[in-house]
């Protein structure tokens, strides 16, 4: 849940990136971290096993300016993708405002994709929230192996997997070349700020 | 979304200085599940970072509650991190908002449990109204 | 004195308890081990004022709870620390164990006197640091000249010494402030989980809205996001362009104005231009607050672009060219010197541009604007002045030449602006007083 302090004249906002183990979520961030470091100025939290995976969740607050006055902090958090984790997304998935679903466009992970989205669909509804009215961007990954001749999945298809109903914006792009990333980003705040304008009027 | 009004605000920061930064607590930090920062109050000498230290509060918090719940317990009465210099203590306000204070060993566990419960209960009011 | 050790042990597992959780129970817990500990010491007259400290301090925390001072909870493993220290150090003769004990009690003392106080006092004005007390702690115990504090507590009756003074104290406090501290309630939960309406009530559900648009945050997001290093590959050609526009455009700029003011039939008064006119400085903000995330090329020269842009949108409107000549010349100079006053500069491109807001969308009166303006000028003239100091003190720099000349234009600058708005404010005057001699 979005909160409004007008006492210090700031809105936090919580967008999670959610999607299947190893399908780039952390790399967004890293991607975003570093870009914009100068600008970020604060840490990433990162809370990793042995195995560099995320255990936990990362974190990565980025304030990027005022709107009506009021300071805009942007909380990005992913979850840890790796299927046994599922009680921990649940909890990242706490009072989330926005969310970007990162698919994997590797044909053998079109499955993981089906089962991530499904599984994020429920985790949704047990903090009472609709995926259908949440604030949703997809992002399908790894573009980049295109060009290495591994086999992905066509864009249609993916829509077709993925998008059929949600109907909401997607990006096709790569969190390692930061293709693309940026623009995922700045989609899901759009979004998320125009979900709670009245509130900042 | 939700937002709290600046009168409300006030009351609770007042209150985090009268009965908590007193006794010598060096930090009180209200959060909620989400880990949003709803009010901080500190000695003058806490220089971390307060939205990092709240993502991890919550999900820290999210993770004890739910291994309380696995165990067969309601929720768990004590949540406690003594340290050297440093020590932490969570309770929770309601459903969506947890108390966290920061203090060093000048300050006896058992009284600060005292004092957050009484915090407790005049942040409940407040945010009911 | 090996049961005595139990028992020992036992007081202190009761005091370790407090530290953890202060309930009834374990408050009635500390006063079971302190009786047995009371029968077996009887006429150890330092020792017992001890146990007498600790019990009365016991029943006060119980009975005071969360409104207990803060120096009695603190105070308590303390006296037991100091009864630990006499009892097991063998080898420490009497007067000393009498000193430390005067020392504990001393403590305590100072405590009372802090509860007799009115409470809104008691904040304020704590006890000394225990080191404040030294001096006396350590003086010849054997004298009996001292305090009479100590005199009374090591000579009467512990009971009534310590529990009669200090219960009256603390019972008229403690009723004060909770009238049902008899009835305390008993260990409270934690709060229980049950609904609690406010919260939900402020939740505002969140709704996903395709066909909505919300241009403030749009461009906000560009601002922020912007790829500075690609953004500057391919807007340097027109970046430079409006740098270089605006370094030669000084004068040229308020010449423009002179000329196209005599055009003009009648002189406006600037005051209902502004009205006329929505001047958008949103994007100059924003580039203004990008300043404090850091300094670059890009966001200057953006900066410099949005200057230029802002005087060819508005060639005659000279309270928004003196404002965007002293931004643009904060701006070359972060330029240039980067390294030279930059949270001075900073600091003031902020300042400079909460005035122009403010002098566009909220003053009226033409006086207000006028010293808008010389305020700006005066601040101006304060940097420029720690900005070419500092440059001499590095002196590596031919910098004062540039400096210089920066100072000229802005010469011109405030000159013409004065001149108009004395001007202006002369022919108000003069209209007035036809009006009011007619």
């Amino acid at each position: 849940m979005g909160f409004i302090n007008v006492k210090k004249k700031e809105v936090q906002i919580k967008i999670v990136y959610y999607g299947p183990g190893r399908g780039g979520k952390t790399t967004n961030l890293d991607y975003i971290n570093k870009k914009y470091k100068q600008r970020i100025k604060t840490e990433m939290v990162s809370i990793k096993t042995h195995g560099d995976r995320t255990l936990f969740f990362d974190f990565l607050p980025v304030d990027i300016g005022k709107i009506h006055g009021f300071d805009i902090k942007i909380q990005l958090y992913t979850v840890p993708g790796q299927v046994k984790y599922n009680a921990t997304r649940k909890l990242v998935l706490k009072g989330v405002d926005g969310i970007v679903f990162v698919a994997d466009l590797q044909k053998e992970r079109r499955d993981s994709n089906l089962k991530s989205l499904e599984q994020m669909k429920e985790n949704l509804l047990s903090h009472n929230k609709d995926v259908f009215k949440i604030p949703l961007v997809l992002q399908y990954n790894k573009i980049d192996l295109k060009n290495q001749g591994i086999p992905l999945l066509t864009v249609e298809e993916m829509e077709q997997d993925l998008n059929q109903q949600l109907r909401v914006p997607y990006f096709v792009g790569s969190a390692l070349t930061g293709d693309n990333v940026v623009e995922t980003l700045k989609k899901i705040i759009s979004m998320t700020l125009i979900s709670f304008r009245k509130e900042l009027q | 979304m939700y937002n709290v009004s600046q009168e409300q605000l006030e009351t609770i920061d007042v209150i985090l200085k009268d009965d908590l930064l007193s006794i010598g607590v060096h930090c009180a930090i209200i959060i909620d599940v989400a880990g949003n920062t709803i009010a901080q109050l500190d000695n003058g000498r806490c220089s971390f970072d307060v939205a990092s230290f709240a993502a991890l509060a919550a999900g820290n918090f999210a993770a004890v509650d739910a291994m309380a719940k696995l165990v067969g317990e309601q929720q768990f009465s004590l949540h406690f991190h003594r340290g050297e210099n440093e020590s932490i203590h969570f309770s929770k306000v309601n459903e969506d908002i947890l108390l966290i204070c920061i203090f060093g060993q000048d300050v006896s566990l058992g009284f600060l449990r005292l004092k957050t419960s009484e915090v407790i209960d005049k942040i409940k009011l407040i945010w009911s109204r | 004195m090996s049961t005595g050790a139990e028992k020992i042990k036992e007081l202190k597992a009761a005091i370790l308890a407090i530290d953890w959780e202060i309930t009834d129970e374990v408050m009635d817990n500390l006063t079971r081990t302190i009786e047995p500990l009371k029968e077996q010491w009887a006429g150890k007259k330092p020792l017992l004022v001890c146990l007498q400290v600790i019990g009365t301090l016991g029943q006060y925390i119980k009975k005071a709870r969360e409104k207990a001072h803060p120096d009695a909870i603190k105070l308590l493993p303390d006296v037991f620390a100091t009864l630990e220290t006499v009892i097991t150090d063998g080898g420490m003769d009497d007067g000393r164990k009498i000193a430390l004990v005067r020392g504990a009690v001393d403590k305590y003392n100072r405590l009372k006197t802090q509860l007799a106080k009115p409470r809104r006092e008691q904040g304020r004005e704590r006890p000394p640091a225990p080191g404040a007390a030294k001096p006396e702690a350590g003086a010849p115990p054997a004298s009996g000249g001292g305090g009479s504090a100590i005199r009374d507590l090591l000579e009467q009756k512990e009971d009534q010494a310590v529990d009669g003074a200090f219960n009256a104290i603390f019972q008229g406090m403690v009723g004060d402030d909770r009238p049902a501290a008899q009835a305390a309630p008993a260990p409270r939960a934690m709060p229980s989980v049950g609904g609690v309406a406010g919260p939900d009530a402020k939740e505002v559900v969140l709704s996903r809205i395709d066909d909505e648009e919300f241009p403030e945050a749009d461009s906000l997001l560009d601002d922020f996001f912007a790829d500075d290093g690609l953004a500057f590959s391919i807007t340097e050609e027109k970046a430079e362009e409006a740098r270089a526009a605006v370094e030669e455009t000084v004068e040229v700029d308020l010449g423009q104005i002179e000329v196209k003011k005599e055009k003009k039939a009648e002189p406006e008064r600037p005051v209902e231009r502004l009205e006329e006119e929505e001047i958008n400085v949103d994007k100059l903000a924003r580039i203004i607050q990008n300043t404090k995330y850091g300094i670059s090329t890009p966001l200057l020269s953006k900066l410099a672009g949005e200057i230029a842009s802002l005087r060819r949108q508005y060639p005659d409107h000279y309270s928004v060219a003196l404002f965007m000549e002293v931004i643009g010349a904060v701006g070359r100079h972060l330029d240039h010197h980067g390294d030279v006053a930059a949270d001075l500069s900073c600091a003031l491109l902020q300042t400079v541009y909460d005035r122009l807001a403010h002098s566009l969308f909220t003053m009226q009166p033409q006086k207000n604007l006028l010293a808008s303006h010389l305020e700006t000028v005066h601040d101006y003239i304060k940097w420029h002045e720690q900005v070419v100091a500092e440059l001499a003190r590095r002196a590596a720099r031919p910098a004062a030449v540039a400096e210089g000349e920066l100072s000229a234009a802005m010469t011109t600058a405030v000159m013409d602006i004065v001149r108009r708005e004395v001007e202006a404010l002369r022919k108000e005057l003069l209209e007035k007083m036809i009006e009011t001699g007619k």
